[in-house]
């Protein structure tokens, strides 16, 4: 099946086409970072008056909260959360994927009702128990929550029963235990890690419900709670600075994912049809 | 397979691989869902002594209307976004294929990227879209159109339809990379086959690919509904946590958020968002070939 060149051209240009419109309010954020408040909601104008950086500028020096520390931050929970995440749950994927035993359907089930009900559902009640075992206001408070991830272990599940079996028969007739032959298996799923690692990333990055309950004093705050308090601060806030730091965490996850573009793309075919 | 299949002996070293994640799963996750339910069953407190209620503000919520409008909101919301996503997703997955081998990274790059936008700055973003008068949806599809400008976040019609677009660009592209991914890895023979007994392309779609992508779009579309009735960053943003003009907009992670902070108390706001666990057991119950479909393959 081989399109043909028209074929090619047209939906080459209908995509084009839809891609600018999913792309456009970012092209306006991207503007908006340079205009005044008064200008970011007149809907008439779309390029700023004058391109200078100012907002970017008050935006790192601090200005309006302290953006290195928030950026800081959510990059100790998101970093320390997609890491851990994706070893525990590969470690149990392993474990659940390479053979059968009592009881996998329904440590499987258990992952199932992970996803259905997420720690979002009994946000408060969580608040409560991370302030019991001391973790209120902490990082580590807006870590913990995301470390079991259903999705994940369903993922590696899937993963580890692609392996080849020849692989582990071959591993366990040299008398390799479970252990070693999970950690000869990591260099064959690195790349199905990394894909995950960076969806969680992304996901924790993201996080609003638990970390607004869980971080309390400013200095603990994550960059999208920092954002949402300045933005419910008061109408004379530059809404300028909130599209210049929402533009730059953009570009930087988007430059994180074009470094693992071409690997995400192979461990997630692998992943689809195996 | 002989050695991999079901083993005598307690297979010791998977039980502390998998250890490490229930026992996190079960302090983080089962513990604040048990408390939860006993939560549920107080009575309503900030401050001060609870009593044990039973099920009454379950039973409270069969009554409340403003409960079932939220429920109603919810079922459709997830109704309306799963389905649609997941057919945007197929018809991008489809274009980009079809598109110019050097145009297909940067076109799903560029689809994918308001699934990595944060939140903070969506609510900025439909503010430009949605806004009453001057909102580019309005400017650019309604008032050429000769209709008139709608009014999307107050007319009662239209705030549902705005929280359902907003989740579909959210995630449209983002559902079109996996489904690229698995179409990638359709197997050549089994379509050539097709091919060759003269499926057109359109039953070749649907009667080969489709089924044979289908844990993939399953995954997607579990993910989907479960983000409709959990998460909260799609309402918040448009509406900050009201339910809109006449409730239009109240979904039920908002209902729950309102009578936290703003009326009952912690216990009746906790018994809202359990109240969907039979929903969505059921829902799990009714697609139990999901988890079949994602794990199928291996270990036989």
């Amino acid at each position: 099946m081989r399109a043909s060149k028209g074929v090619v051209w047209l939906s080459s240009f209908l995509m084009v086409l839809a891609a600018f419109v999913f792309m456009y309010p970012f092209i306006w954020m991207f503007a908006g970072s340079f205009k005044s408040n008064l200008q970011i909601f007149d809907t008439q104008s779309f390029w700023p008056n004058r391109w200078n950086g100012e907002w970017f500028e008050a935006l790192f020096s601090g200005k309006y909260f302290d953006f290195w520390r928030s950026l800081r931050n959510s990059f100790f929970i998101s970093a320390l959360q997609a890491l851990a995440a994706t070893f525990l749950a590969s470690m149990a994927g392993y474990a659940l994927g390479i053979g059968r035993f009592r009881g996998r359907a329904f440590l499987i089930g258990v992952a199932v009702a992970l996803i259905v009900l997420p720690v979002q559902a009994s946000a408060l009640p969580m608040l409560e128990w991370i302030n019991r075992i001391g973790l209120f206001d902490t990082l580590w408070g807006a870590v913990v929550p995301g470390l079991a991830s259903g999705l994940g272990l369903l993922f590696f599940t899937r993963v580890f029963a692609l392996l080849p079996r020849d692989l582990l028969d071959a591993a366990r007739s040299e008398g390799a235990g479970d252990w070693r032959i999970f950690i000869i298996c990591l260099p064959l799923v690195r790349s199905f890690m990394l894909a995950y690692g960076f969806l969680h990333f992304v996901l924790a990055w993201h996080a609003h419900v638990i970390p607004l309950l869980v971080l309390h004093s400013d200095a603990q705050r994550t960059l999208p709670l920092s954002l949402a308090a300045l933005s419910g601060n008061s109408m004379n806030t530059p809404q300028a600075v909130i599209l210049a730091a929402s533009s730059f965490g953009m570009l930087v996850m988007l430059g994180v994912f074009g470094l693992l573009y071409s690997r995400l793309k192979t461990a997630l075919s692998e992943f689809a049809v195996g | 397979m002989r050695i991999s299949s079901v083993s005598s002996i307690f297979p010791w070293g998977r039980f502390w691989l998998a250890a490490p994640f229930f026992l996190c799963a079960v302090a983080f996750w089962a513990v604040p869902l048990g408390k939860g339910l006993w939560m549920s069953m107080q009575s309503d407190s900030y401050w001060g002594a609870t009593h044990f209620v039973g099920l009454k503000h379950y039973a409270d919520l069969l009554e409340d209307s403003r409960y079932w409008k939220a429920f109603g909101n919810t079922f459709w919301l997830a109704t309306w976004v799963t389905s649609l996503t997941l057919g945007l997703a197929l018809v991008f997955a489809a274009g980009i294929r079809a598109s110019a081998k050097w145009l297909r990274a940067p076109l799903s790059f560029a689809l994918m990227a308001p699934g990595l936008c944060p939140p903070a700055a969506m609510g900025i973003l439909f503010l430009l879209l949605f806004h009453g008068r001057a909102g580019l949806l309005n400017q650019w599809f309604v008032s050429p159109l000769g209709l008139e400008p709608i009014n999307w976040l107050s007319d009662p019609g239209f705030v549902l339809p705005a929280i359902i677009l907003q989740s579909v660009w959210r995630w449209a592209g983002f559902m079109s990379f996996f489904v690229a991914r698995a179409w990638d890895a359709l197997p050549r023979d089994v379509l050539e086959a097709g091919a060759l007994d003269g499926a057109s392309a359109w039953s070749g779609f649907w009667r080969i690919r489709f089924p044979m992508m289908r844990p993939t779009v399953l995954f997607c579309g579990l993910y989907l509904i479960v983000d409709c009735v959990s998460q909260f960053a799609g309402s918040y943003v448009l509406l900050g946590g009201s339910g809109g003009t006449n409730d239009s907009g109240l979904l039920l992670v908002s209902y729950s958020y309102q009578k936290a902070f703003q009326g009952s108390g912690f216990s009746s706001a906790t018994a809202v968002s359990l109240s969907i666990v039979p929903w969505i057991l059921g829902l799990v119950a009714l697609l139990s070939f999901v988890p079949k479909g994602i794990l199928k393959g291996g270990n036989k």
